[in-house]
């Protein structure tokens, strides 16, 4: 009977179970930050770009890049800071300003972000726009993303045969913090 | 996130070992392990999905102590240190098995047959050291590659369906073995995965990124559902009896009696294979792909879709197929192996009833255990001491050295009160006190019917 009784308390010991020295509200400290740098796109313009077939200044160039990459669950839940980063080179005689326009599924504008100014014969020239906290709350919704690129008016008139060159580098910067308590 | 968590680390603190009821003799579920058992008694039949749930699992390299410790460190710095020390040789093991049914019956005085059905789940994911890296990260660590080597995956759901002999050879030898029928529920498994990713200086634009010599194969069959609302809980039994994707295997066994007191035994399991070829998918994606992103041209005449040309171009020189061909995947083969040495007869031998053959109340022993898992042999070896009270209990205690950790201390339960016998195993005891240091652990648990109509 003792030895019933023994074994009684050594299984109950031994199988009372617990979880010591450990403090699973910690949880709530999780947070992981990551930054995802990715080439988004580049161009380089010749004086041929701005002309039409008839030799007269088309000074305005705009391009659209379907850009359907901030819809995911992984970038709506977790992305807190966005950055576009630019270099830019300009070896025109005039100055060259760039605008980007984000766009929904149905092309209606999300947000533009603000008009970057080029100097003339610059080279290397780096900017880096953060997204604010308006634009990063409609960067989920983007399905589009339109370049619009213009130079200024100059006093030497552009020919096709001219060596000038307009180039531009583009990157995405995504900053995201996951944190357990997110979801 | 959290749920997450919690759904994990359950599974990451339970090893795949079933020491404790390896040659456990009275627990009819031995002959599982070895199907050369000497079992002792005559019948018995399962308690019907109740004669046998097993649960192990373990992880090596990481235990929830060392993210929860509360120790005053940040927890972040503790999550950095788990996923830069632990490598791609670590693992995350879970294992588990349900007896359907199970019954056996003495056919002779020398020959005992038992049948029956089991469903087991085994999975085994290697950390992917390089993608977890790169995962925390991000992309700011210029030129360092990330391998998907690491990756490497195996999962299967099983029902099993098998029949063995027992006989009994001479007075010294007793040999078993045991058919099994495999019907296979699901099956994943990576096969060779190789590549680097990383990212590096443009030259054109800020960075180049690169896909270097990319193959990576996963195979899956059975219960894969693009949509888990699409999953009925029928779908399981249906599948299980459907034999769709069937198997077949086998285990064998021995038990050698040197003396009275001493006796060595061995056995091999499921040397099996599955024929995976109903409801198959598997992806392959191999090739190089460099990009530095996309070039506009600014043509106005022409309206280009330069993320279909880019998509387009990398799917391309990454492709990525789909195949419906079959494969085989192997059952993970186990081996165990032991040496038992029995002592101490009652004080009072004309007043006890031995149940089994053995008349001693002690044994003690030595057992070894491996398995062959997708990466590496896993190895434990186990001391263990057995004592019998009575007819009605008997206890084992081990100590053993595994993969996992070097002081994993066991304990089983069986009773048996008339025909019923019931019993309660596990591991890795010390850690019972304070679970979140523990490795791994494993749980058994079973209740059968024995009767004992000794054959004239």
């Amino acid at each position: 009977m003792k030895m019933y009784i023994y074994l009684l308390v050594l299984g109950c010991f031994l199988l009372k179970s617990c979880v010591r020295d450990v403090d699973f509200d910690q949880l709530d400290d999780i947070e992981i930050n990551t930054i995802h740098n990715f080439s988004l796109i580049h161009f380089d313009m010749e004086p041929s770009n701005f002309l039409d077939d008839f030799e007269n200044e088309v000074l305005m160039s705009s391009d659209t890049i379907a850009l359907p990459i901030f819809g995911g669950n992984y970038t709506v839940n977790y992305l807190n800071q966005a950055e576009l980063k630019y270099k830019f080179s300009n070896s025109f005689d005039r100055n060259g300003s760039l605008e980007i326009e984000f766009l929904d599924a149905y092309n209606g504008s999300l947000f533009t972000l603000q008009k970057i100014y080029i100097d003339a014969n610059i080279s290397n020239f780096e900017v880096t726009q953060e997204f604010d906290d308006f634009e990063l709350q409609r960067v989920f919704d983007t399905e589009r993303m339109v370049v619009n690129l213009k130079l200024s008016n100059g006093s030497n008139p552009l020919d096709q045969n001219q060596t000038y060159l307009f180039s531009s580098q583009m990157a995405l910067l995504l900053y995201y913090k996951v944190k357990a308590g997110d979801d | 996130m959290k749920l997450l968590f919690f759904l994990v680390f359950p599974f990451i603190c339970f090893s795949q070992n079933m020491q404790v009821l390896y040659d456990f003799d009275e627990i009819p579920q031995t002959l599982l392990l070895n199907p050369g058992t000497n079992y002792s008694h005559d019948y018995f039949i399962g308690f019907p999905l109740l004669a046998g749930i097993s649960i192990d699992g373990g992880a090596t390299g990481l235990n929830m102590y060392d993210i929860f410790a509360d120790d005053g460190r940040s927890i972040n710095d503790k999550i950095s240190d788990v996923i830069y020390g632990m490598d791609t040789k670590d693992s995350f093991i879970v294992n588990e098995k349900l007896d359907i049914f199970s019954v056996g019956l003495r056919l002779s005085e020398n020959d005992f047959f038992s049948f029956g059905m089991y469903e087991e789940f085994d999975a085994v994911l290697y950390y992917p050291s390089d993608i977890v890296q790169l995962f925390y990260e991000g992309t700011t660590n210029l030129n360092k590659e990330y391998s998907v080597e690491g990756a490497n995956l195996s999962a299967e759901i099983l029902g099993v369906f098998h029949a063995g002999v027992t006989h009994k050879v001479n007075e010294n030898l007793t040999i078993g073995g045991r058919l099994k029928l495999y019907s296979s529920l699901l099956n994943a498994q990576t096969k060779n995965n190789r590549g680097t990713f990383y990212t590096s200086t443009g030259t054109i634009n800020f960075y180049q990124h690169h896909l270097v010599n990319f193959d990576a194969t996963i195979q899956t069959s059975g219960l894969i559902y693009k949509d888990e609302d699409d999953f009925e809980p029928s779908d399981f039994t249906r599948k299980m009896f459907s034999f769709q994707n069937p198997g077949i295997g086998f285990d064998l066994g021995f038990t050698h009696q040197f003396s009275e007191q001493l006796y060595v035994t061995g056995s091999i399991l499921d040397i099996g294979i599955v024929k995976n070829s109903e409801d198959v998918y598997s992806y392959n994606i191999r090739g190089d792909y460099d990009t530095e992103g996309v070039e506009l041209e600014f043509s106005p005449d022409v309206r280009q879709d330069y993320w279909r040309d880019f998509v387009e171009d990398l799917w391309s020189k990454l492709p990525l197929d789909t195949l419906h061909t079959s494969y085989n995947s192997f059952r993970p083969i186990k081996l165990n192996a032991s040496v038992k040495y029995s002592f101490g007869k009652p004080y009072y031998e004309d007043c006890f009833e031995s149940s089994t053959d053995d008349p001693y109340l002690n044994s003690i022993g030595f057992q070894l255990y491996t398995i062959k898992r997708p990466l590496v042999q896993m190895f434990d070896a186990t001391l263990f001491y057995e004592r019998r009270f009575g007819s009605m209990l008997r206890t084992k205690l081990t100590y053993s050295i595994d993969s996992y950790s070097y002081s994993n201390i066991g304990l089983g339960l069986s009773t048996k009160f008339g025909p019923v016998n019931l019993y309660v195993l596990a591991d890795n005891l010390l850690y019972l006190q304070n679970i979140a240091k523990a490795n791994n652990a494993s749980f058994q648990f079973g209740i059968n019917f024995i009767f004992d109509k000794k054959f004239p």
